[in-house]
């Protein structure tokens, strides 16, 4: 190959770049000042830049392809024994490159939006151009002064590399960062949308529409993204779970769940030209979550198993936020005149007022959960004392909050826009509730029959009243859950039968009409269908409540027996590639007859290049009902005696179906309009959206291509899932503990294996054969290694604030929007008409008019 | 054999070099001064007009919505007749806004085609047709009259007013007062009367007639439909004060107009 320089081309591009944003930044912010040519130099200026992205991104690539070991980046996160694909994926496996693929994907998303917005929305376009080549270059800027990918080693350049974390070389970890990055550079665009509306004072619902598509996007990538991270975590983390709330997950979920927030509340605005401060407010939150869990990831200032290693990135994040915040706050209080509502709210029983509802929750648990994830940071700098908040704390909390956003989701389809009957509503929700009573009374007289009690045994977390009324809802969350469940389903399927009927008055069948009513409102349609997979998504998360689960060590012809299975360990193999050593131990699975029913086949692969991190490869068997989920956590090689932890999940795969159902859903809510596409400019119409086509398209090939990850992890996996606790009581114990020894991300002593962690388990368990109480040992241990070393921080004094004060500002809030509610209907429909209004209806032909409008009614149902 | 990948990335990069120079260059050739053609939306930037086409659609959609709510059932009939009805009145006024803000377009359009068409501009309110010149003429010579009788009018009501200032005894500003008062009601006569004098062109002004394509009202006189553009073909819905569709025809001015009345 030949010889080429690429620290020096690579950093050259990382100039040329930050020039060129620079300059596409000035020429659009030349152009707002009605001068056409500059913003089609600022145009071509987006697509220079996108260019010279793509130039330094094929240079890094071309530099692992060729073990460039000079570079520092590359020496670090590859070897000559990684297979090309793997080599690709390395890109993105550091800090430093996966900024350079955020600056990719937004140089992506960049183009992509330039080439649609063309003709269109052009006094938005100047702003909308200028704030993506800021946000460019920023990321430059990080890229050249915080973490180079091109920067070289001190010393001469080392014969190999590191090579990537044996963590990282697997399949799903190859798609979930790619989508998780679509979707959190994907709500730059819109974002760019609201930053020019709020500068332009172009308020109205302009920018709503034009940032829909967008939005819509970046919410289905983030979606996707969360998914296959919970798959990723469920299929090869080997702890058993798909959801341990760990701060970068939550850095995750905050932006989806306020962007969910803003779906929902810009269709109000989009028709009714409410909840403008609201939506402009919901677009820039969103996109600030976004930057603040990219800064979470990087700056290391909460531990994570997630975050890349701790470094000084963290400042530059810090200022952009605070330049932005400042920036924004003061935008919108200079538009605020022209940010004011052209309608109120006719009823608080109209679908509108229950979206508010609906932004209510979802914003509460936001806040919640934001809250939470900070409060070791919070804690730290109040009042110098570590905490850790562990998974435990927040599948409590969030039981209700779900519940209670499951009930609204069924809630407001139901209702009618503008004002719903309450006699009409009644009847409305006939069925819905008695397939709620129906199953509430099934799951009560049949649920323990079938292996789902409606009631369940849980722990609380706390000893305090606090830690008994959520022990009692978490007892009755699977009865309610199920209930709520049904009665959503059904009112969705109301829905589609009530509209179907309408349809079919006018001749058509019930197929064609079905067709027909999902083909003319895509985004109605599609909704409920997005709603239907949060449904099946529940199901799922309700099965959690069922696990079994059982820890065994046998010798090869021994069984293991769990719920209705039984499990015969056969015999242990080996076998080996270039790069690993894999331990596979056989077990075949007999049913409660002793049939065989499959065969299942958990590993240990140990890499050449890091032989003191095996990983764990679990081995599932699913099915509707439920997943046997088992792991090998150790075998000897002289007595073949393996150690087993085996798992029945009931009803998980729901959760992947219902996440299917919900991609699905919301591609059919954002697939175009025919009128969409025949609206004025047809031909620019065709190159839209073909632009729009291929940024999905071309996201989704790269997201199944290419393979690799974006998150590095320092902790040994020779910690998680080996250790063997057979008592219940013990395991509950160990799972609050979390383990000190220092070199692992304090995994609870439930889980890691390491000798610190496994003498801490013996004398706690001698203690508790003495006869102490658990909460004493909790105690104890908390005194002597601190509240830090506690997964659940305690419901008293400071600590009680990190769930006191998100409550009570839901609880407010909640109330506060009644109130406002009250006040916001009594303005009516419509607004008065003025002067100039009623001038121009004096002597104006009545019968005209209205059989005009009918005509438009009638071609606005056509393309329907 | 060499493996191809490091080569993909090498000519990667040098096409996305390349792709940015392209782009480069035309960023500056239009930024300063060159051939790039600039394609913009033809679209009249009518800031309220937009907003105003927007509350439109979005009506339109809420009057959709609530129909559909009502046919579903989730909606009584009361609720639906008075939401209903507030919708169609909010969207009739946004209508008729629309059409108020449209009109100078649709004159400036119609005289465009008619230019295109008929090879010469033509101003609908300026030039008229020679066959209708007569008809002008009589028009403005009405006209004329009436003026002229407002002028002397006028006349003596200042000279009464004069008259007024200069008499002594209160009999004599008896008598101009009542002259001022005759003389105003003779001028507002004259005025009601040219008020309420007939148009005497071959078309009356007055009144509207469908068009036969989408039966739209339009006034007698126009020559297009303000709707769907049809064109009136019948010489009796051809309009004395809009512009023909004839080409060709030399058409009086405002200025012979005038010159007319001062002859007379």
């Amino acid at each position: 190959m030949p010889a080429i320089d690429i620290p020096f081309f690579g950093n050259l591009a990382l100039c040329l770049i930050l020039v060129s944003a620079a300059y596409t930044f000035a020429m659009a912010l030349g152009a707002q000042r009605g001068r056409p040519h500059l913003l089609v130099a600022a145009r071509y200026g987006t697509y220079a830049t996108a260019a010279l992205v793509v130039l330094a991104v094929c240079l890094l690539a071309y530099a692992f392809q060729t073990h460039d070991f000079r570079i520092r980046y590359v020496a670090r996160y590859s070897d000559r024994s990684m297979t090309w694909g793997y080599l690709v994926t390395a890109l993105w496996g550091g800090q430093d490159g996966s900024l350079l693929w955020w600056t990719f994907l937004l140089a992506g998303y960049t183009t992509a939006c330039t080439r649609w917005l063309r003709g269109r929305f052009l006094e938005l376009q100047p702003i909308v151009l200028a704030t993506l080549a800021s946000i460019l270059g920023f990321f430059v800027v990080l890229m050249l002064f915080a973490a180079n990918p091109f920067a070289t080693t001190v010393a001469a350049a080392p014969p190999d590399g590191e090579g990537l974390n044996p963590l990282l070389q697997n399949y799903w970890m190859a798609i979930h960062p790619p989508a998780l990055y679509l979707g959190f550079v994907g709500w730059a665009v819109p974002f760019a949308f609201v930053m020019a509306a709020l500068v332009t004072g172009r308020l109205h619902d302009e920018w709503i529409r034009a940032a829909r598509l967008w939005a819509m996007i970046a919410w289905v990538w983030l979606s996707i993204g969360l998914l296959l991270g919970c798959l990723w975590s469920y299929e090869e983390l080997g702890w058993g779970g798909y959801w341990a709330w760990d701060p970068v997950e939550n850095a995750s979920f905050h932006p989806w769940l306020v962007g969910t927030a803003y779906l929902h509340s810009a269709i109000v605005q989009e028709r009714y030209g409410m909840l403008k401060v609201w939506n402009v407010f919901l677009m820039c939150l969103t996109f600030l979550l976004t930057i603040f869990g990219t800064m979470l990831t990087r700056a290391g200032l909460i531990s994570s198993v997630h975050a890349f290693a701790r470094s000084d990135i963290g400042i530059y994040f810090v200022g952009y936020l605070a330049v932005m915040i400042v920036l924004l706050v003061a935008l919108t209080i200079f538009r605020l005149p022209k940010l004011r509502a052209d309608h109120r709210i006719d009823s608080l029983l109209s679908r509108e007022f229950l979206f508010l509802l609906n932004n209510w929750m979802l914003l509460g648990i936001m806040i919640f959960v934001l809250v939470s994830t900070t409060w070791p940071l919070i804690s730290e700098w109040l009042r110098g004392q570590e905490v850790t908040v562990g998974p435990g704390f927040y599948n409590q909390w969030m039981v209700p909050f779900g519940l209670i956003l499951l009930f609204l989701t069924g809630l407001g389809p139901l209702v009618a826009w503008r004002k719903a009957t309450a006699s009409n509503l009644g009847r409305a929700l006939i069925a819905p509730l008695g397939a709620a009573a129906l199953m509430f009374t099934l799951h009560l007289a049949l649920g323990a029959a079938a292996g789902f009690p409606a009631v369940v045994e849980t722990d609380e977390i706390y000893d305090t009243l606090t830690g008994r009324i959520l022990g009692s809802i978490q007892a009755v969350a699977p009865l309610f859950s199920s209930t709520i469940c049904a009665f959503v389903l059904v009112g969705i399927g109301q829905e589609f039968w009530r509209g179907t009927k309408v349809r079919m008055k006018k001749g058509e069948g019930p197929f064609t009409a079905l067709a027909q009513l999902v083909s003319r409102a895509r985004r109605r349609y599609g909704g409920y269908l997005v709603h239907v997979g949060i449904v099946f998504m529940y199901v799922g998360f309700t099965g959690a409540a069922y696990d079994v689960e059982k820890e065994a060590a046998v010798r090869p012809g021994g069984t293991v027996e769990i719920a209705d299975y039984t499990l015969r360990y056969d015999r242990p193999r080996m076998e080996s590639d270039p790069n690993k050593r894999m331990i596979f131990t056989d077990l075949t699975v007999l049913d409660e007859d002793g049939d065989e029913i499959g065969r299942v086949a958990p590993a240990k692969f140990i890499y050449r290049t890091m032989p003191d991190m095996p990983t764990t490869e679990v081995s599932i068997r699913s099915n509707v009902r439920e997943d046997l989920y088992v792991i090998m956590s150790t075998v000897d090689s002289q007595s073949r005696r393996a150690t087993f932890r085996v798992v029945v999940r009931p009803l998980v795969s729901w959760i992947w179906f219902g996440g299917l159902i919900l991609v699905l859903g919301s591609v059919i809510a954002m697939w175009p309009q025919a009128r969409d596409v025949m609206d004025r400019q047809i031909a620019l119409a065709k190159r839209r959206r073909g632009g729009a086509a291929a940024t999905m398209l071309l996201a989704l090939a790269g997201a199944l291509s290419l393979g690799g990850s974006a998150q590095a992890q320092d902790s040994s996996s020779l910690h998680a899932g080996t250790v063997v606790i057979e008592d219940p009581e013990e395991r509950r114990l160990f799972g609050r503990l979390l383990c000190q020894c220092g070199s692992c991300q304090r995994l609870p002593l439930d889980s890691c294996g390491c000798d610190w962690a496994e003498q801490r388990r013996a004398e706690l368990r001698a203690r508790m054969s003495a006869g102490e109480p658990p909460d004493d040992l909790i105690a104890a241990f908390r005194g002597q290694y601190g509240p830090a070393a506690i997964s659940i921080p305690s419901d008293e004094g400071f600590d009680r604030a990190m769930w006191a004060i998100p409550v009570a500002l839901v609880v407010v809030l909640g109330g506060g929007l009644f109130v406002m509610g009250r006040r916001w209907r009594a303005k009516g429909v419509v607004a008065a008409p003025t002067a100039s209004e009623k001038k121009a209806a004096a002597g104006a032909d009545e019968a005209d008019y209205d059989a005009r409008l009918d005509e438009e009614l009638r071609r606005l149902e056509g393309d329907r | 054999m060499t493996d191809p990948l490091p080569w993909l990335f090498a000519v990667g990069a040098c096409a996305a070099l390349g792709g940015a120079l392209v782009a480069l260059w035309a960023s500056f050739r239009a930024a300063f001064g060159g051939a790039v053609p600039i394609e913009l939306s033809s679209d009249v930037d009518h800031d309220a007009r937009v907003r105003l086409l927007e509350e439109k659609e979005s009506l339109l959609k809420n009057l959709a919505d609530l129909r559909f709510d009502h046919e579903a059932g989730k909606i009584s009939d009361a609720d639906f007749e008075r939401l209903d009805g507030k919708l169609r009145e909010r969207t009739k006024t946004v209508l008729r806004l629309l059409d108020a803000d449209v009109e100078p377009f649709r004159a400036e359009a119609e005289r465009l085609i008619a230019g295109r068409l008929g090879g010469a501009p033509r101003d609908p309110f300026r030039e008229v047709a020679p066959e209708k010149r007569e008809s002008a003429s009589a028009k403005s010579s009405e006209e004329s009259t009436t003026k002229k009788e407002k002028k002397s009018v006028r006349e003596a009501m200042l000279a009464q007013e004069r008259s007024s200032e200069e008499s002594t005894t209160k009999k004599e500003k008896k008598e101009v007062r009542e002259a001022v008062l005759a003389a105003q009601d003779d001028l507002a006569a004259a005025s009601k009367r040219d008020a309420e004098a007939p148009a005497k062109t071959d078309v009356p002004k007055t009144g509207t007639k469908a068009c036969p394509s989408c039966a739209t009202s339009n006034d007698v006189d126009a020559v297009f439909c303000k709707k769907c553009g049809h064109r009136f073909e019948s010489a009796s819905e051809a309009s004395a004060s809009s512009n023909a569709g004839d080409a060709g025809e030399a058409t009086a001015s405002e200025g012979e107009a005038k010159g007319a009345e001062e002859e007379r």
